[in-house]
C-alpha cells in the first residue's frame, strides 16, 4: 500500500514540476484575491502599465540568467541599466536622434545595444582572467557605471513614450492569430517529444491556458506592448539557446563545473564573452522600454529592477552556484513578482515595505539554496 | 541425466502497467540444479523478469503460461509461490537495521533451517557477530548475512537479482562454494556482468535483446567448441569495438613526457603510472603555463605544448578523472548531458540535433551497460559505477588517440572494475594508447604493457616491463624507490 502511494507521488512529480506550479498558483490567486478586493487592480486601463512591467522585467531577468547559469555572480545590473537608460537619452535628445522616424530610432536602438553587447564581451574576458573575484569586480562596475547613469540622467529629457509605449502596439487580431499558431506548434512539439509518457500534457495544458489569458485580456484592451513581443522573442530565442545549442551546454557546464568544463576543452573567455554580450543586449533592451508616459527615469528604478530580476531568477530556480535553471520558470518567477509590484502599487502603502519583503523572501532563498543537500566529494 | 523441470514459461508476455511490453513471447524451462546467469545491458528487464517470476511486482500485466512443478502459477501471489519453494532475493541485502544480526538471521527460519543456517555461517569467510546490531554491519556483513540465510531456506528455485556485486571476486566464488555444499538441489538464476561471467560456474545463460528471452546450454556449446565470451557478446547485441571507433588513423603516434622521465608510447599500449597519490601526478601535465609544468608533452614533432592546447587542437586526447566532482562531471546535469557532452561540442553543427544525441546514448547505454534511467537523472544521484561509467563513455564519443586516465577505478566495485578492464583493453587492442595513472598494483599488473613509478619528490624514476612487470617486483621497487 505504501510502495503504491509512493508510485503515486512519483508519478505526479514526474508529470507536475511543483515549482511551475506554486509560481503559477500564485500569480494567479494574489491577482485573484486583490481583484476582488480592491477596484484599482481591476481598472483595464493598467493592463498596459502591468505588461510593460512584465515585458521589461522578462529582459533583464533573461540576461541575469545566463549570467547565474554560467557562475558569474553578478552585482551590476542596476549600474549597467542606469547607464544604459543615460545613454539612450542622451542619445535621444541629440540632433541626430531627433531628427529619426521610427525605423531610424530601431535601428539607432539596435546599434546602443550591439555596442553594450561588446562591452559584455569585454566584461566577460575580465571575468575569465579573474574569475575568482568576480564579485567584487562586478560590485564595482555596478557603482561606478551606476555613478556615471546618474550623472548622465538629469541632464536629459524623457524620450521614446510614444514610439514605444502609444503607437507601437500590435493589433489584438494580429497577436490572436499568433497565439494559436504558436500554441498549436507547442503542442504538436510537445507530444512528439515526450510521448509515449503522459508529460506533455503539462506544457500543452501551460500553454493554452495562457493563450487563454491573454485572449481575455487582450478582449477588454485590444493590444500588447511592443516590449512584450520583444520579450517573448527573446525568451524563446533563450530557451533554444540554453537547450538545443553548444552555447547552452557549454555555459551549463561551465556554470555546474568549471573545472570539469576546462578539461573538456570549453574555453572560459568564448563562454563568459558570449554570456556578458547576451546580458547588456539585454539590458539595453530594458532601458529603452523602461521609460514610461510622463514619468521621469528615477536613479532608485534600477536598483528596484536589480532586486526584482534576483528575485525572478532565485524563485525561477536559477542556482547561485551556476549550472541549473530554465528560463520557464524564470518567466513564472518574473509573473509573480510583477504581480507582486502590480497588486502592491494599488495601495498606499509606503514602498519601502515591500522593498524589506522583498530583501526577506531573496534572503530565504538564497538560504535554502546553500542547504540543498549536494552529493558527496569524490 | 534427466532432472525435474522446476520453471516452464510458455508464450509469456510481461507489460508494464502504464507503459511498454517488456518482453513479448518467452519460452524458457528451468530444471533443478540449474545455474543460469542472465547476461544482458541494464535497462533490459533482468530485474523485472525476475519480479515477474517471483510474482512481487504488482506493477506488470503478465499473460501466457507460467507453471511451477507442472502446477501453474501465473494467478497466484508471491507467498504461495515461497511456499512452493519459489525465492526472490532483492538486489539489497534484506537485514533490517533495528535488529540484531541475530534476530535477522532467525526470522522466517524453522528449527531444522536454523541449524543449518548456524553451520552456514561457520563456513562463512566473513565474522558476523551474532549479538551485534545490524546497524553497525558494513555492506560485505550485511550482504553474506543475508545471502546465508537465503540459502538456509533452501529454495527450490532462488531468483537473485543483482546482490552478489556487492561482494569482491573472492567473496563471490566462496558464496558459490558454500552454494554448492549446503544447497546442492536448488536451482539458481542471477543477473551478472561479464566481468563475473567467468566467476559463476552456469550451466545455462540467458541473454535479453529487446523484448526477447535467448536460452542458451553451456554445457552443449562447451562441448561442441570452447565457450568464448564474444559470442556472448554478440548474442546480447553489444557492439565490441565501438562502431564510430572505425575513423582513427593507422599511422604511428606517440606522446612523450618531457624532464625527469621519457618515454614514447605506441598505439595499443597501455602504460601505467604508479603512485599513492594519483591526484598529483595528473596536475604535472595540465598547467596553463607551460614552463611551470614538471613535464612538458611533445606531440609527434611539437615540443612544449600545453596538454589544454592538445586537447583544443588535435581532439586526440581524452581525460576521465577518477575525481569526478573535482575535475570530471557535472553533479546538477542528467547523466545524458554528461555523456553526450564532448561529443556534441567537436560536431560541425552548432545546433543539436536530438536524433543525434539519442543515437550516442543509445550505443552508449549498450557498451557500458547503462539504463536509459540512469541517463535521465541527475548525475549527483547516480551510484559510484554509473557515474564513471559516464565519463568513460564521455571520453571515449570523441573517438580519442590517447585516453588518460587518472584513478579511473577509484570508488567502483569489483564487478564494475572488470567491465571497465574489458573496455579498457577492447580500446587498445583496437589501437587507442592509454596512460593508466593509479594507486591499485594490481589491477596494472594486469592491464599494463609498461609500468612508470617516481619517488615522493618525483626525482628518481622505475620503469618496468616485459618480464620484470610482477606485482611483488613492482611493490618492492618502489618501496625501494621511495627509501632513497
Amino acid at each position: 500500500m505504501r510502495d503504491e502511494e509512493g508510485t503515486v507521488i512519483r508519478k505526479i512529480r514526474k508529470l507536475v514540476d511543483w515549482r511551475k506550479l506554486v509560481l503559477l498558483t500564485s500569480s494567479l490567486v494574489t491577482l485573484l484575491v486583490s481583484g476582488i478586493l480592491v477596484p484599482e487592480v481591476r481598472d483595464i486601463s493598467r493592463v498596459v502599465e502591468f505588461f510593460q512591467s512584465i515585458s521589461v522585467l522578462t529582459l533583464l531577468a533573461v540576461g541575469l540568467s545566463w549570467l547565474y547559469l554560467s557562475g558569474i555572480r553578478d552585482f551590476s545590473l542596476g549600474g549597467w541599466y542606469l547607464l544604459a537608460i543615460g545613454l539612450a537619452q542622451l542619445w535621444q535628445n541629440s540632433s541626430w536622434g531627433k531628427s529619426m522616424d521610427f525605423k531610424g530610432v530601431a535601428i539607432g536602438a539596435l546599434l546602443i545595444c550591439l555596442a553594450l553587447a561588446a562591452l559584455g564581451i569585454l566584461m566577460g574576458w575580465l571575468f575569465s582572467k579573474r574569475r575568482h573575484s568576480m564579485e567584487f569586480i562586478s560590485l564595482g562596475l555596478g557603482i561606478f557605471l551606476g555613478s556615471v547613469g546618474i550623472f548622465l540622467l538629469p541632464r536629459t529629457e524623457l524620450w521614446c513614450e510614444p514610439l514605444f509605449c502609444g503607437q507601437a502596439q500590435l493589433p489584438a487580431a494580429v497577436i490572436f492569430v499568433g497565439a494559436m499558431v504558436l500554441g498549436v506548434i507547442v503542442s504538436l512539439a510537445a507530444i512528439r517529444h515526450f510521448w509515449p509518457s503522459s508529460r506533455w500534457l503539462g506544457p500543452v495544458i501551460l500553454t493554452w491556458f495562457a493563450i487563454l489569458l491573454l485572449t481575455v485580456s487582450l478582449y477588454s484592451y485590444g493590444g500588447l506592448p511592443l516590449a512584450a513581443l520583444v520579450a517573448l522573442v527573446l525568451v524563446l530565442a533563450s530557451y533554444g539557446l540554453l537547450h538545443h545549442h553548444i552555447l547552452g551546454r557549454s555555459v551549463l557546464a561551465v556554470g555546474d563545473n568549471l573545472e570539469a568544463a576546462r578539461f573538456n576543452g570549453v574555453s572560459l573567455f568564448k563562454t563568459f564573452g558570449m554570456v556578458g554580450a547576451i546580458y547588456l543586449f539585454c539590458v539595453a533592451l530594458a532601458a529603452f522600454f523602461e521609460t514610461k508616459v510622463g514619468v521621469r527615469a528615477e536613479a532608485w528604478w534600477a536598483y528596484g529592477r536589480q532586486v526584482d530580476a534576483w528575485l525572478a531568477i532565485f524563485l525561477g530556480g536559477v542556482a547561485l552556484r551556476g549550472g541549473k535553471g530554465c528560463f520557464s520558470n524564470v518567466l513564472l518567477g518574473v509573473l509573480l513578482v510583477s504581480v507582486m509590484n502590480f497588486v502592491y502599487s494599488s495601495f498606499d502603502w509606503p514602498m519601502s515595505l515591500l522593498f524589506a519583503f522583498k530583501a526577506l523572501v531573496l534572503s530565504t532563498i538564497i538560504w535554502i539554496q546553500t542547504k540543498e543537500k549536494m552529493a558527496p566529494s569524490r | 541425466m534427466l532432472r525435474l523441470v522446476l520453471l516452464c514459461a510458455k508464450n509469456l508476455r510481461i507489460q508494464k502497467l502504464s507503459g511498454p511490453t517488456i518482453f513479448e513471447t518467452l519460452n524458457f524451462e528451468v530444471q533443478a540444479r540449474d545455474r543460469i546467469q542472465i547476461l544482458a545491458s541494464s535497462g533490459r528487464g533482468q530485474s523485472l523478469l525476475l519480479k515477474a517470476l517471483a510474482g512481487v511486482s504488482d506493477h506488470l500485466r503478465i499473460s501466457g503460461d507460467l507453471s511451477f512443478e507442472g502446477e501453474s502459477i501465473l494467478h497466484t501471489s508471491a507467498r504461495d509461490r515461497r511456499r512452493r519453494g519459489l525465492y526472490y532475493h532483492p538486489s539489497e541485502p534484506m537485514v533490517f537495521s533495528g535488529l540484531s544480526n541475530l534476530e535477522n538471521f532467525q526470522l522466517g527460519l524453522s528449527r531444522a533451517q536454523w541449524n543449518r543456517a548456524l553451520s552456514l555461517l561457520q563456513a562463512s569467510p566473513c565474522a558476523i557477530p551474532l549479538n551485534q546490531s545490524a546497524e553497525q554491519n558494513d555492506i560485505r556483513q550485511n550482504t553474506w548475512l543475508s545471502l546465508l540465510r537465503f540459502v538456509a531456506l533452501r529454495p527450490k528455485l532462488a531468483l537473485v537479482d543483482r546482490v552478489l556485486s556487492k561482494l569482491t571476486k573472492d567473496d563471490q566464488k566462496r558464496f558459490f562454494k558454500i552454494l554448492s555444499e549446503f544447497s546442492p538441489e536448488s536451482a539458481w538464476v542471477y543477473p551478472c556482468s561479464l566481468g563475473e561471467f567467468s566467476i559463476f560456474k552456469a550451466n545455462k545463460f540467458w541473454s535479453l535483446p529487446p523484448q526477447r528471452l535467448i536460452e542458451k546450454d553451456l554445457e552443449s556449446e562447451s562441448q561442441s567448441r570452447p565457450l568464448r565470451l564474444e559470442s556472448i557478446r554478440d548474442m546480447s547485441s553489444t557492439r565490441f569495438p565501438p562502431k564510430n571507433f572505425q575513423s582513427i588513423q593507422k599511422d604511428l603516434w606517440g606522446l612523450s613526457l618531457k624532464g625527469d622521465l621519457k618515454f614514447r608510447q605506441a598505439r595499443g599500449e597501455i602504460v601505467g603510472i604508479y603512485a599513492k597519490r594519483p591526484d598529483e601526478i595528473f596536475p604535472q601535465f595540465f598547467r596553463d603555463d607551460a614552463n611551470s609544468a614538471r613535464w612538458q608533452l611533445i606531440w609527434k614533432a611539437s615540443e612544449n605544448l600545453r596538454l589544454k592546447d592538445l586537447m583544443m587542437k588535435t581532439q586526440g586526447i581524452s581525460i576521465v578523472s577518477g575525481y569526478r566532482m573535482r575535475n570530471g562531471m557535472w553533479p546538477s546535469q542528467t547523466g545524458r548531458f554528461n555523456l553526450s557532452f564532448s561529443y556534441l561540442r567537436n560536431q560541425k553543427r552548432s545546433w543539436i540535433p536530438s536524433k543525434t544525441e539519442e543515437r550516442l546514448c543509445l550505443h552508449y547505454q549498450s557498451l557500458l551497460r547503462l539504463s536509459s534511467e540512469d541517463l535521465d537523472r541527475e548525475m549527483r544521484w547516480l551510484s559510484d559505477d554509473t557515474q564513471q561509467k559516464i565519463l568513460l563513455g564521455r571520453a571515449l564519443s570523441v573517438e580519442p588517440q590517447v585516453l588518460i586516465a587518472e584513478d579511473l577505478t577509484r570508488g567502483m566495485s569489483e564487478a564494475a572494475k572488470e567491465e571497465v578492464y574489458f573496455v579498457i583493453r577492447d580500446l587498445a587492442d583496437y589501437g587507442v594508447a592509454v596512460l593508466w595513472i593509479s594507486r591499485e598494483a594490481q589491477e596494472m599488473e594486469s592491464l599494463c604493457h609498461r609500468i612508470y613509478s617516481f619517488s615522493e619528490d618525483f626525482q628518481r624514476t622505475l620503469e618496468l616491463s616485459g618480464e620484470e612487470l610482477k606485482l611483488e617486483n613492482l611493490v618492492e621497487a618502489v618501496e625501494k624507490l621511495n627509501e632513497g
